[in-house]
């Protein structure tokens, strides 16, 4: 309960942080930066996408540390650390995967098409559930963390290969936007540089959250063994 | 082009899902603080605290 307790006010200074940096984006996006020529009005969904894209690389990179740590200490508060952060990189996985083909549909013409960049995102995400399936459904608590460690760091591969798929396949999927052909302008490059700051915020506010609640139901398990062995049931 | 629409379910499905994640966060964590007072009732029956 304690840790629960100092984890609400360790996070609430993180929680105003984010709640200024989201509501600057939010202007950002609505307000100042102007249209894009081509695309038009749509474009603007390249201001989440991408961070959202962002923060689910950032949230497998910690999956990817976290399983190498917990396979080499075997200490249990790595696996939560993977785990939770597993958890966050799918959601914002299954927002890339729903948001770019509502982009894609006004601008290409289709809501899919099986390019480089979409098919490896999409598998990406299919390892990811596998990881979590496993952890879930394993019988044996530490032998799940294990295997599911395993898909974390193999897993882990087609992190670069998802970033990477625009340079090494031809693609439809819009270049890089920091390459020199990205062309994006200045007002367009702080927008989406203050979306990128303010989802990472919502990454670590949610990740200190989930890190938390598998730490407290673990605690719980451990005192609930506790107790059956003390028979205190009578 | 003006593809309003496209634009408003975007953000629409973005915030709806990171609102649902939030809650569900927040239902589960009323979990263990549930478990921790059914097991101090179980302690307290045995006459330990």
């Amino acid at each position: 309960m304690q840790i629960l307790k100092q984890n609400i006010l360790s996070t609430s200074a993180l929680f105003a942080l984010l709640f200024v940096t989201m509501t600057a984006a939010l202007f950002l996006v609505f307000v100042y930066v102007p249209t894009e020529a081509t695309m038009g009005i749509v474009q603007r969904i390249f201001y989440f996408h991408v961070p959202l894209a962002w923060v689910a690389f950032i949230a497998f990179g910690i999956v990817f540390l976290g399983s190498i740590l917990y396979l080499r200490s075997s200490n249990r508060k790595w696996d939560r650390l993977a785990h939770s952060s597993a958890e966050i990189g799918m959601v914002f996985t299954t927002l890339v995967l729903i948001t770019g083909p509502i982009w894609a549909k006004p601008v290409w013409g289709v809501w899919w098409t099986w390019d480089a960049r979409l098919t490896t995102t999409f598998l990406l995400w299919f390892v990811y559930l596998g990881y979590l399936l496993v952890s879930s459904f394993a019988s044996d608590e530490s032998q799940g963390a294990r295997y599911s460690a395993v898909i974390g760091i193999i897993g882990f591969l087609d992190v670069p290969i998802v970033a990477l798929a625009i340079v090494l396949w031809s693609t439809q999927h819009p270049e890089p936007v920091m390459s020199e052909s990205g062309g994006l302008t200045g007002s367009m490059l702080l927008t989406l540089m203050v979306s990128l700051a303010a989802f990472t915020l919502l990454f670590a506010y949610l990740l200190i959250h989930r890190v938390s609640l598998a730490t407290a139901a673990d605690e719980v398990r451990r005192l609930r063994q506790f107790a059956d062995e003390r028979d205190y049931d009578g | 082009m003006d593809n309003w629409e496209y634009l408003v379910a975007a953000y629409s499905i973005i915030w709806i899902a990171i609102a649902g994640y939030v809650l569900s966060l927040s239902r589960r964590q009323k979990r263990p603080w549930r478990e921790i007072e059914s097991l101090k009732a179980r302690m307290r029956g045995k006459g330990e605290d």
